[in-house]
């Protein structure tokens, strides 16, 4: 089930002074099974193309198809079963949690879904392993006692419940310690293993993004401007550079190190090994500064 | 659904009315606003449309801005005027099987549609052309002399201040919370009004927790740097009355003056 973007169009406030080009006639082809990564500054279209894909917006102008259904031509009840194929994930989804007990919570979606009670309870005990919250634990907690990012795995959980083939999230470690974002990464990535779900993430995090996703999507002004696997990005730092994305203090060094002609490569998932190419030139002094 | 909404939204311009004093026009909107209902439905309403649209050339912001507001309101406005048309007894002009359709009727209803769309155009445009800081600044030096009676101005003002400014973030966050639950299958159009209502527990929560939150960080942010009410706090834009604002005012005052009488 590929997701095909052709010529998308979407502007906010249109007819007013403070009209803007969120989308400014994107095309994109998301395959079956990807794990994407999509960066860009603050304002670039990232958040409103996640929501474009989700029917939660309508295009101005461009189709998206969906295994090779047109959104602009489904009814209201074929975009509600499409919500459920396509999670998304808002920004700090914990504000959205409401209900008194996390079994409630989970079991929001699949009931909405029209599932009976022996499905329901299925799909809540199955989305909170995957999230790392053990049901038998958690199942009948409060909502209200959990912690900032177990909150998070929960909000997520509640969108796992309903079995999507895609998952989109939009800044999914935003304001999480260190430790819960590694936990939260090693889960998507889990999940995806298990699932063999498509994946698209939208962060401003490029160590998250070159942590889980193998392509890379660039966004600047509501269009693509880089779309490229990970490896291939670390090579271009420079262009990174002038987009507003900033390098990491480690892939710096490596950088400036290369711009000297080090030709330290680069791995996304295995930054330690430019470590050790440093350390073997620098001990075998090869090396100009 | 929620991000239609356009209340009290400015609009920054140049514009003669943009750079007026806010007080000059809150008095001069009460002041067109108390005309709006004087005026008898003749000439003096007529005169009466000329000026606001002179005004709202004045400010040049869209006119498709001013018209917004006018939206939300239309089906109440509509309504009103078919059942004043429906129910106003007087000489019958034109009948159709059991509906009867009045001389007097016909002039109510055209009466308050026009006095009721004038009153939107009116209060929008006092919106649109005055920041929600202009316009709080200048409510509480308007109400200052209530001060003296125990009135607590400054607090009223800032409590004005601080809606109109998160007025616009409550939509935007019960927009998302919206877009969030209908990703996990609610839906608000189907069922029946009980359902339908209980439904919205999973919007109206999460924004109650949010804005109480939200609430709570403000006013903790508010006396950590220094806050303790209106009293010795002192003003960063002092409002000074210039000739324009006389000018203004005088010219207005003297149409009004002349239609009225």
């Amino acid at each position: 089930m590929p997701i095909e973007i052709e010529n998308l169009v979407y502007i906010y406030q249109k007819g007013t002074p403070f009209e803007k080009i969120a989308i400014n006639n994107l095309s994109l082809k998301i395959n079956d099974g990807e794990i994407i990564g999509i960066m860009g500054v603050t304002g670039s279209g990232k958040s409103t193309l996640l929501q474009l894909l989700n029917a939660l917006l309508t295009p101005f102008a461009g189709n998206i198809a969906i295994n090779g259904l047109l959104l602009s031509k489904m009814k209201k009840k074929q975009l509600a079963k499409l919500r459920q194929q396509v999670g998304m994930v808002f920004q700090y989804p914990e504000q959205q949690i409401f209900e008194e007990c996390i079994f409630d919570e989970v079991a929001f979606g699949p009931l909405n879904m029209g599932l009976d009670e022996v499905e329901a309870e299925k799909r809540v005990v199955e989305s909170l392993w995957q999230v790392g919250l053990d049901p038998q634990l958690y199942k009948e907690r409060s909502t209200a006692k959990l912690s900032g990012g177990e909150k998070r795995r929960l909000a997520i959980a509640g969108i796992l419940a309903l079995n999507p083939r895609y998952l989109l999230l939009d800044e999914p470690t935003a304001g999480l310690d260190q430790e819960m974002q590694t936990l939260l990464l090693d889960n998507l990535r889990e999940l995806h293993q298990i699932r063999g779900m498509t994946i698209v993430m939208v962060s401003h995090h490029l160590t998250h993004i070159l942590d889980l996703c193998e392509r890379i999507i660039i966004m600047d002004n509501g269009s693509v401007c880089a779309d490229t696997s990970s490896d291939q990005l670390l090579n271009s730092a420079l262009q990174l550079d002038k987009l507003g994305i900033d390098l990491t203090p480690s892939l710096e060094v490596v950088h400036q190190l290369n711009q000297k002609g080090w030709g330290i490569a680069l791995s996304p998932r295995n930054p330690e090994q430019a470590g050790r190419l440093i350390t073997e030139k620098l001990a075998n002094k090869s090396f100009e500064l | 659904m929620f991000s239609n909404l356009s209340l009290g939204q400015y609009i920054p311009a140049v514009s003669l009315i943009h750079a007026l004093d806010p007080r000059g026009k809150i008095i001069a909107t009460f002041m067109l606003m108390l005309a709006v209902f004087q005026a008898g439905f003749s000439q003096q309403l007529a005169v009466l449309c000329v000026l606001i649209i002179i005004l709202i050339l004045l400010s040049r912001v869209n006119i498709k801005m001013y018209f917004k507001a006018l939206k939300p309101f239309a089906l109440i406005i509509v309504i009103t005027m078919i059942i004043l048309l429906w129910l106003t007894p007087g000489n019958i002009r034109f009948e159709f099987v059991n509906i009867r359709i009045t001389v007097e009727g016909l002039v109510a209803a055209a009466s308050l549609g026009i006095r009721f769309t004038i009153l939107l155009l009116l209060a929008r445009f006092l919106t649109l052309t005055t920041s929600p800081m202009a316009m709080t600044d200048a409510v509480e030096r308007l109400l200052k002399p209530l001060r003296f009676l125990g009135f607590p101005v400054h607090e009223l003002a800032m409590i004005m201040n601080i809606s109109l400014r998160f007025i616009p973030l409550f939509f935007e966050e019960a927009d998302r919370i919206r877009k969030a639950q209908l990703c996990r299958g609610a839906n608000y159009q189907e069922g029946s009004l009980k359902q339908r209502i209980k439904k919205l527990r999973s919007i109206v929560l999460p924004i109650f927790k949010i804005s109480l939150q939200r609430a709570d960080e403000l006013a903790t942010a508010m006396e950590l740097r220094g806050y303790q009410g209106g009293k010795g706090r002192t003003q960063l834009n002092v409002l000074r009355f210039h000739w324009r604002d006389f000018i203004f005012l005088g010219v207005l005052g003297i149409i009004l003056l002349f239609i009225m009488f």
